[in-house]
C-alpha cells in the first residue's frame, strides 16, 4: 500500500524567485527504507518538510500530497502525528530537562492517560536501550544518544512513517552507524517506513530499498539503489562523489557487472573486475616537507581536575608550516583538549608547548563565533578589535572573502547560510586575524561531498602560503585524501604519525573503505581516487564556481540630529543634579539619623529629587527619530480586565485581612497582594493556549537572563537579568515581558535555591518588564540614554522598592512601622544603585544588538 | 532518579505539605520555644542533607541577617515597658524589644535554612508535577529554561574560551567587554536555534488536543500514612492558632497564655520537624543491619 503519493508538487519560498520544488512525482511503499541523496540547497529538506504539514515552510504550495489515500491537509492533528520527523540537530529538537520527560512529552501531547504512557515510555525505553539512562537529565547525554532520543520520543508515539532529515549530521561517524543500525532494525522488525536524506551515504544506501537523487528542485531519478547507480553512471552526475566508495569505482569504469553498494560487494567487484584487467600500478610521490617548526610539543600532560586522571599523557607532537596534519580519533579521546592545549585556552600542567606564530582556531560549532547581523559587519567588527585601520577593511576583506569563496555571502545573515558556507565564513574569520597556525576541529561535520572539496581547495591555498595546519576530525576520507601526515590520538598520546598511504594500510580497521576495497590488489591504495587510478578509471571532478565579484560597499551611518543647547544645557545639569543628590544621599544613609526620626522626611525628600532629575534628564534628551516606530500595542480586553482586577483585588485582601485576620500579619496580607497582582497574568497566558513558538521564544528569554546571571561571574553585583527583561518587554510587549520577568526570577530561585523572597522578586521584575513593555515606543527610541535612565529608576524604585522591605515584613510582624520600612529600604540603596547602573551599561551596550535580533526572530517566527 | 535522601523519594505531596506546615507555623507565630524547635529542626535536617561543612557556610550568611534583626529592633521599634538603657539621641532601648529582635531573627534564619532543604528536596521535576495542572504552559516553559539554562552556560564557555586566543593581558574592562560581546553572540545562537525546538514540539502534536500530564512518582503506603500525619498534625496547629494557645506578646510586656495544649503542640511539631531526619536514620539502619547479616 501507498503511504505517501505526491503529484505534481511544486514549491516556491516567499521572498524567492525561483521554485524550490519543481514537478514532484513520487510514491513511498508502506515499508520502505527510502533514501534521498542530493547536495546542500537541492530541495531535499523542503522536500521532507512538505509531508508534515506543520513544519511546511512558508510559502506557494501547488500539486498534491495524499498520505493514506487522503490529502495531507484534510487529516487533523492527531493523525498528523503518525508522521514522525527528525532534524538535524539533536540538541535542537530536545524540548524537556529530564529524559523520561521527553520521551512522554508527545504522548502528554496526545492527551493519552498516565498507565498509557507509561506502558509506552517502557516499552520505547527498553527497545532503544535506554533504560539506564531514563532519569538522567539531558544535558548529560552524548550527541548520538540525543539524537537516539529525539527518534525514540517519536516512536514512542506509534507513527507510521518516520522522516529524517539528515540525522547524523552532527554526530561522529561511531555514534552514526548504531544510530542507521537502529533506524534498520525499525525498519526491519517494525515495519516502520523510513524516508531520510543524507551526506553519508555509505550505510543507508545498504539499507534502503530504494532511493532518490535530487538535484536543483528536481527528482533526476527514483528507483532501486543500483538504478540509481546506473542512472548516475550515465550521466556522469556530480552527485556521484556523494556515493559509497563501492559506487564509485565501480562507475568509474566500463564493466558488466551489478552496482556494489557496500564494502563487502566493492571488493567482489574488484576482484572479478582486475581478473581480466590489467593493474596500473600506483606511484606515489612523497611530498616531503621541509618548513620552519611551528608546533612543538614535549611532554605535556593535562587534565581537569586534581582528582581526575590524565587526559593527555606525555604528549610529544611537532608540527611544520606548510603542512595539513590530521590527528585522528575516538570521541572523548582528548583530541579537542589537545587543541585547546595548543591554542591556549588550557595550560598544561607538566611539559612545554613551544609556537612558531600565532594561532588561529575554527571551533566544532562555528555558527557560534557570528554575532552580527551580515557577514560583513561581523568581518568588519573582527578587523576593529585588531585596531586595523578602517582604509585597510576592503582590501582585507576582498582577499579573505576570495580565498574562502564568501563573496557572494557576505551582506547574508550568518544565521541564514547553509553548513557549508558558515564553516568557509568562519573560516574567513578565523583568517582575518593572520595566524599563522590554523587549528580545526571537526571542520567537515554536516558538509556534503562538494562542500569538502572546495573546503579542501582553501585548505590547499593556505598550505601553499606556508600556513601550518592541524585538523582533529573524525572522518577518515576527509584525511587520507587532503593530510600530508596522519596521527591516531589514543591513550593520551598521538603515537604514529605518518602519511596518509602507511599509516592507512597499516591499519586494519581504522582505515578507508576504499583501502578495505581493494587492500588485498594494493594495499596502499588509500583514497577512492587510488583505487579509481589502479584499475585505470576516470577520476570524477567536481567543478567548484567560483563568484569573483567584489563590491566594496560602506554602511550608510546615519548619525542622529543634534540637540539644541538649551536641551542641553538642561540635560547636563539636571543630570549633575540627579547624580549630586545620589551622593548628599548615600552620605546621609545613616542609621542613627533616620532612627531619630527627623531625618527620613529629608531622605524621602531627596530621593523624590533624585527621580525628578533623572525623568528631566530624560526628557532633554528625548527625541523623536526617523524610524518606524513599533506596532502600538493594544490594550486588549483581558489586559484592562486583568488591569481591573488587580485593583478591585487588592483593597479587598488589605480590607479582609485587616479586619478578619490578626493584622500582625503583614507578610501573608502582601503575599496575598502579591499573587493577586501576579495571577492575572498567568491566567491571561495560561487562558490564551500560547503557541509552541511563543512559548519557547518566553523559555529562551528566561533563560538567557538566568545563564546571564551566572555568566559574568568576574562581576558579583553586575548582572544582566534586568537588561534581558527590559529588552523583552521592549520588543515583545507588556504582556511577556512579566511573563519573562516573573518567570525568570522563580526558575532563578529554583536554581540558586533561595527564601522567602522569591514572591516579591517575581513580582518586581515582572513589573519592570510590564512597564517598559508599556513605556515601549518611548524607550525604543534608541536614544539609549532613555533607556538607560529608565534602567535606573526601575532598578531604585520598583525592583529596590519592592524586594528591600521584604526582611522587614517577615520579622517585624509587631513591631511594624514606616521606619523600619524605610531604613531597610535604605539599606539596600547602595546595592540597588549599582544594579541599576549595571543594567543601564548593559542596555547601553547592548540594547541595540539584542532589540535587532528579536526583530529578526519576530519575523521569522511570525509574531 | 537520584534522589537526594529517603525524605524527598516520598510522594511529593508529601514533600510539599511537609514544608508547607513547617515553613507555615515558623512564619506565623511569634512563640520563642516553637522558633527554637524549628531552628534546631532545620538547621539539623540541614547537616543531614549537605554535611557539617555546607552547613557552617551557610550559616554564617544567615548569621548576617540575624545580626542585623537583632540589631535594628530595638533601635526603631517603639514598646516595651521594661528600659533597659537610652540610646545616645535620645530613644529607648527595652528588655522586650531586644527579646523580640532575637525571636524574630531566630525566625529568620529558620525560614531562610527551610527554603534551603526545600529546594534540595522539591527538586524542578516534583515542583513542576505538583502546579503542572494548574499551569499546564508555564511548567513547560520551566522545564524548557531548566533545559537551556546549562546549554548556554556551556555555549558561552566555549565562545568565551575562543576570545581568549591571541589575546594579550586584559584589563577589566576588556574583559567585561568581551563578557557582553560573548553574551551577545549567545543570545544569537539562541535565539536562531529556539525556532528549531518550537517545530520539534508542533511536529510532536503540540496544541493538538489538550495535554495530559504523565509523572513518574508512584503514590505508596508509606505517603498515606506521611499524609495522614501531616494532615493531624496541621489541623492540631490550626485549632491551636485558633484558640491563641500558640502565641506570644512581647509588647508591652512579655506575657503569653500557656496552657496544657500548647505543650502537646508542641510535642506534635517538634516530631514534624524531625520527621525526616527519622525517615532518614531509619533507612540507614536497615542497610546497616542488612549488610551485617551478609
Amino acid at each position: 500500500m501507498e503511504i505517501f503519493k505526491i503529484e505534481n508538487l511544486n514549491f516556491k519560498y516567499q521572498n524567492q524567485a525561483e521554485q524550490s520544488l519543481r514537478n514532484i512525482n513520487l510514491s513511498i511503499k508502506q515499508g520502505d527504507f527510502f533514501v534521498i541523496c542530493g547536495n546542500s540547497g537541492s530541495g531535499k529538506t523542503t522536500l521532507l518538510r512538505s509531508l508534515k504539514q506543520t513544519l511546511t515552510p512558508n510559502g506557494e504550495q501547488t500539486g498534491t500530497i495524499l498520505f493514506e489515500g487522503k490529502k495531507l491537509t484534510e487529516h487533523d492533528l492527531a493523525t498528523q502525528t503518525q508522521i514522525g520527523f527528525v532534524m538535524q540537530s539533536p540538541e535542537n529538537q530536545i524540548v524537556t530537562d529530564k529524559v523520561w520527560h521527553e520521551l512522554a512529552f508527545g504522548l502528554e501531547n496526545l492527551g493519552l492517560d498516565n498507565k498509557t504512557i507509561r506502558q509506552r515510555c517502557s516499552e520505547t525505553a527498553t527497545f532503544f536501550g535506554i533504560e539506564k539512562w531514563y532519569y538522567k537529565n539531558v544535558c548529560d547525554l552524548s550527541g548520538g544518544e540525543k539524537q537516539l532520543l529525539c527518534i525514540a520520543s517519536i516512536m514512542a508515539m506509534h507513527p507510521k512513517v518516520l522522516i529524517l532529515d539528515e540525522p547524523t549530521a552532527q554526530l561522529d561517524p561511531i555514534s552514526a552507524s548504531e544510530l542507521f543500525s537502529i533506524l534498520g532494525k525499525i525498519n526491519r522488525e517494525l515495519g516502520t517506513t523510513i524516508i531520510l536524506s543524507e551526506h553519508r551515504l555509505e550505510e543507508p544506501l545498504a539499507l534502503a530499498n530504494k532511493a532518490a537523487v535530487m538535484k536543483s528542485g528536481e527528482l533526476s531519478c527514483v528507483g532501486s539503489v543500483e538504478e540509481v547507480g546506473e542512472f548516475l553512471k550515465k550521466q556522469n552526475d556530480q552527485m556521484f562523489s556523494a556515493m559509497p566508495t563501492a559506487m564509485q569505482i565501480w562507475g568509474s569504469v566500463e564493466s558488466k557487472i551489478d552496482c556494489p553498494i557496500s564494502v563487502k560487494d566493492g571488493r567482489e567487484f574488484l576482484l572479478k573486475y582486475t581478473k581480466n584487467h590489467q593493474i596500473n600500478p600506483l606511484i606515489k610521490t612523497n611530498t616531503n616537507c621541509v618548513g620552519a617548526e611551528m608546533i612543538n610539543i614535549k611532554d605535556v600532560c593535562f587534565r581537569y581536575e586534581q582528582n581526575e586522571p590524565n587526559i593527555i599523557r606525555s604528549l610529544d607532537f611537532k608540527a611544520k608550516s606548510g603542512e595539513i596534519v590530521c590527528i585522528l580519533g575516538g570521541n572523548g579521546s582528548g583530541k579537542t583538549t589537545m587543541l585547546k592545549l595548543i591554542s591556549g585556552i588550557q595550560k598544561p600542567q607538566q611539559g612545554e608547548i613551544n609556537l612558531g606564530g600565532k594561532i588561529g582556531l575554527l571551533p566544532q560549532n562555528p555558527q557560534i563565533m557570528f554575532l552580527k547581523n551580515t557577514v560583513k559587519e561581523d568581518l568588519i567588527d573582527t578587523l576593529k578589535q585588531q585596531k586595523i585601520v578602517s582604509s585597510e577593511w576592503d582590501s582585507r576583506i576582498e582577499k579573505i572573502a576570495k580565498l574562502c569563496n564568501i563573496i557572494g555571502l557576505l551582506n547574508r545573515n550568518p544565521y541564514d547560510l547553509s553548513g557549508g558556507e558558515i564553516s568557509r565564513t568562519a573560516l574567513a574569520k578565523v583568517l582575518l586575524k593572520s595566524p599563522d597556525i590554523l587549528l580545526l576541529d571537526e571542520p567537515t561535520k554536516g558538509l556534503d561531498a562538494p562542500f569538502k572539496k572546495a573546503f579542501a581547495q582553501i585548505l590547499y591555498d593556505l598550505k601553499k602560503q606556508g600556513k601550518c595546519i592541524i585538523i582533529v576530525s573524525h572522518d577518515i576520507d576527509f584525511c587520507a585524501n587532503y593530510a600530508d601526515r596522519c596521527g591516531m590520538f589514543f591513550d593520551g598520546r598521538v603515537d604514529t604519525v605518518a602519511t596518509p598511504t602507511e599509516f592507512f594500510s597499516q591499519n586494519n580497521f581504522y582505515t578507508t573503505s576504499a583501502n578495505r576495497i581493494a587492500r588485498e590488489i594494493e594495499p596502499t591504495a588509500v583514497t577512492t581516487d587510488d583505487v579509481i587510478k589502479l584499475i585505470g578509471g576516470k577520476i570524477n571532478t567536481p567543478i567548484i564556481e567560483k563568484e569573483t565579484e567584489f563590491q566594496p560597499q560602506t554602511i550608510p551611518q546615519t548619525k542622529p540630529q543634534q540637540l539644541k543647547t538649551p536641551r542641553k544645557i538642561g540635560a547636563i545639569v539636571s543630570g549633575l543634579c540627579a547624580i549630586a543628590t545620589l551622593i548628599v544621599g548615600a552620605y546621609q544613609t545613616d542609621f542613627t539619623k533616620i532612627a531619630n526620626g527627623s531625618i527620613s522626611n529629608t531622605q524621602l525628600i531627596l530621593c523624590g529629587i533624585f527621580l525628578v532629575c533623572m525623568i528631566l534628564c530624560g526628557a532633554f534628551l528625548y527625541r523623536k527619530q526617523e524610524r518606524k516606530s513599533l506596532k502600538k500595542e493594544k490594550l486588549k480586553k483581558r489586559t484592562v480586565i486583568s488591569i481591573f482586577f488587580i485593583l478591585f483585588l487588592i483593597p479587598l485582601t488589605l480590607f479582609i485581612s485587616t479586619t478578619l485576620l490578626d493584622k500582625k500579619q503583614y507578610y501573608i496580607t502582601a503575599l496575598l497582594v502579591l499573587i493577586e497582582c501576579m495571577l492575572p497574568f498567568f491566567v491571561v497566558f495560561e487562558k490564551r493556549k500560547p503557541k509552541a513558538r511563543e512559548l519557547v521564544l518566553v523559555a529562551t528569554l528566561c533563560a538567557i537572563a538566568i545563564a546571564g546571571r551566572a555568566m559574568f561571574f568576574m562581576l558579583p553585583q553586575v548582572k544582566p537579568v534586568m537588561a534581558v527583561v527590559i529588552i523583552t518587554g521592549i520588543a515583545l510587549g507588556s504582556e511577556k515581558g512579566f511573563m519573562v520577568g516573573a518567570v525568570t526570577m522563580l526558575v532563578s530561585n529554583m536554581i540558586f535555591s533561595q527564601g522567602p523572597w522569591t514572591a516579591w522578586q517575581m513580582f518586581a521584575m515582572g513589573l519592570v518588564g510590564f512597564l517598559a513593555g508599556l513605556f515601549r515606543n518611548i524607550l525604543a527610541n534608541r536614544s539609549k540614554i532613555i533607556m538607560c535612565i529608565f534602567a535606573v529608576i526601575s532598578a531604585i524604585v520598583v525592583y529596590g522598592g519592592i524586594v528591600n522591605p521584604v526582611s522587614v515584613l517577615v520579622w517585624g510582624s509587631e513591631t511594624l512601622n514606616l521606619k523600619m520600612i524605610i531604613a531597610c529600604y535604605l539599606t539596600g540603596f547602595p546595592l540597588d544603585v549599582v544594579h541599576g547602573i549595571s543594567t543601564a551599561v548593559f542596555l547601553w551596550f547592548g540594547a541595540e544588538p539584542m532589540l535587532q535580533k528579536l526583530e529578526r526572530v519576530k519575523i521569522k517566527y511570525g509574531i | 532518579m537520584r534522589n537526594k535522601d529517603e525524605f524527598s523519594s516520598y510522594h511529593p505531596i508529601v514533600n510539599f505539605g511537609f514544608f508547607a506546615i513547617v515553613i507555615g507555623l515558623t512564619m506565623l507565630t511569634t512563640h520563642p520555644l516553637f522558633i527554637t524547635i524549628s531552628l534546631i529542626g532545620s538547621i539539623a535536617y540541614y547537616i543531614n542533607l549537605n554535611g557539617k561543612k555546607a552547613t557552617a557556610f551557610m550559616l554564617k550568611f544567615a548569621f548576617v541577617l540575624f545580626a542585623l534583626t537583632v540589631l535594628i529592633n530595638p533601635i526603631l521599634a517603639k514598646g516595651g515597658r521594661t528600659v533597659l538603657f537610652y540610646f545616645p539621641w535620645g530613644n529607648s532601648a527595652t528588655l522586650e524589644s531586644v527579646l523580640y529582635g532575637i525571636t524574630a531573627g531566630g525566625m529568620m534564619v529558620a525560614v531562610i535554612t527551610w527554603f534551603a532543604c526545600l529546594f534540595e528536596c522539591i527538586t524542578s521535576d516534583k515542583i513542576m508535577y505538583l502546579f503542572g495542572r494548574l499551569i499546564p504552559s508555564l511548567s513547560l516553559v520551566i522545564s524548557m529554561i531548566l533545559r537551556f539554562v546549562p546549554r548556554f552556560k556551556s555555549q558561552f564557555k566555549t565562545v568565551w574560551d575562543l576570545q581568549k586566543i591571541n589575546a594579550e593581558a586584559q584589563t577589566k574592562t576588556d574583559k567585561i567587554k568581551t563578557a557582553v560581546r560573548c553574551f551577545s553572540a549567545v543570545i544569537s545562537w539562541s535565539l536562531e536555534n529556539s525556532i528549531d525546538v518550537a517545530d520539534s514540539m508542533k511536529s510532536r502534536g503540540f496544541g493538538s488536543n489538550k495535554r495530559t500530564f504523565y509523572n513518574v512518582y508512584l503514590f505508596r503506603d508509606r505517603d498515606k500514612t506521611a499524609i495522614i500525619f501531616l494532615l493531624c498534625s496541621g489541623f492540631l496547629f490550626v485549632t491551636g492558632g485558633i484558640s491563641n494557645a500558640i502565641s506570644w506578646n512581647f509588647y508591652p510586656t512579655i506575657s503569653n497564655n500557656q496552657n496544657s495544649l500548647t505543650f502537646v503542640i508542641l510535642t506534635v511539631f517538634f516530631a514534624v520537624c524531625i520527621m525526616p531526619i527519622i525517615i532518614n536514620k531509619k533507612e540507614c539502619r536497615k542497610w546497616k543491619y542488612s549488610k551485617l547479616k551478609i
